[in-house]
């Protein structure tokens, strides 16, 4: 595994998008690297600034949707 | 049980007559959903559009049973709503950034300067940085970072959305969140 496909596991890691068997590699090698472990934290770091970022639509859109649906459901009855 | 079967147990009950699993079904991902298709059109009326259009377009395919069970719902959502809003761009003529399939820019509403680009950045960034940081992203690293992030589509799924592998989507991933990283530390933005 060359450099880069092993900093692309360490976001597949993060992502929990390895398999067990890919998990195990990749831990393996963080326990020999400092970088990589600290390549790793920057990863979570970023991820949990990007974790601030949430909005909400606003409840009219909501209750247009709801609406939609209970007149297609009378439509069909 | 695991998010995916709750999931597919309120669409089954939904299905069935029961209005209120669509309620439910909508309030545990609206957020994810409208803040995924915020960060696609960087326009709160645009995406207040496109989220009702979205899930109106979930209740058509849910009633018509042409609803395929097999995948998890957000990401299917998620790729209902960025249809649409290319499509959307489309119609206007205002043309985003991602690169897509057949080689058009969905994401970038307008193409600007560097320059611009940073007046802008502080111009709002008290507003709203993170928003403002994603935006000043390639637009195929905000892309693959707004799917795996806030759409929780997988690297495979996106891979395949976007027509590249999996390895330029993981590559794309690396890039945003390390240009994102040297933009903070850039900007000494501090965030929280």
């Amino acid at each position: 595994m060359d450099y880069s496909s092993t900093l692309n596991s360490l976001i597949q890691l993060s992502y929990s998008e390895l398999t067990n068997n890919e998990r195990s590699i990749v831990l393996d090698k963080m326990s020999e690297s400092d970088e990589l472990c600290d390549t790793f934290s920057q990863i979570e770091q970023i991820k949990s600034v990007l974790d601030t970022e949430k909005y909400s639509p606003n409840p009219t859109s909501v209750k247009i949707i709801l609406e939609e649906s209970q007149r297609s459901e009378l439509e069909m009855h | 049980m695991s998010e995916q079967i709750k999931d597919r147990a309120l669409i089954k009950q939904y299905i069935q007559g029961n209005e209120a699993c669509l309620e439910m079904l909508i309030n545990k991902h609206k957020n994810k959903v409208f803040t995924t298709i915020l960060l696609i059109v960087n326009d709160t009326y645009i995406a207040e559009d496109l989220f009702q259009e979205t899930f109106i377009k979930v209740i058509k395919t849910f009633k018509s049973g042409k609803y395929n069970e097999e995948g998890k719902f957000l990401p299917w959502v998620v790729r209902i709503a960025r249809n649409l809003a290319i499509d959307h761009f489309r119609k206007s003529k205002r043309m985003p950034t991602i690169t897509s399939q057949d080689g058009e820019d969905i994401f970038r509403t307008i193409e600007i300067g560097e320059s611009n680009r940073e007046e802008s950045f502080i111009q709002n960034q008290r507003d709203d940085t993170v928003r403002q940081i994603i935006n000043m992203l390639p637009a195929e690293q905000k892309e693959v970072l707004v799917l795996r992030h806030y759409g929780d589509m997988s690297f495979k799924e996106i891979a395949e959305l976007t027509g590249v592998s999996i390895n330029t989507a993981l590559g794309r991933m690396r890039y945003a969140l390390n240009n994102m990283r040297k933009i903070i530390s850039e900007k000494s933005i501090t965030l929280q």
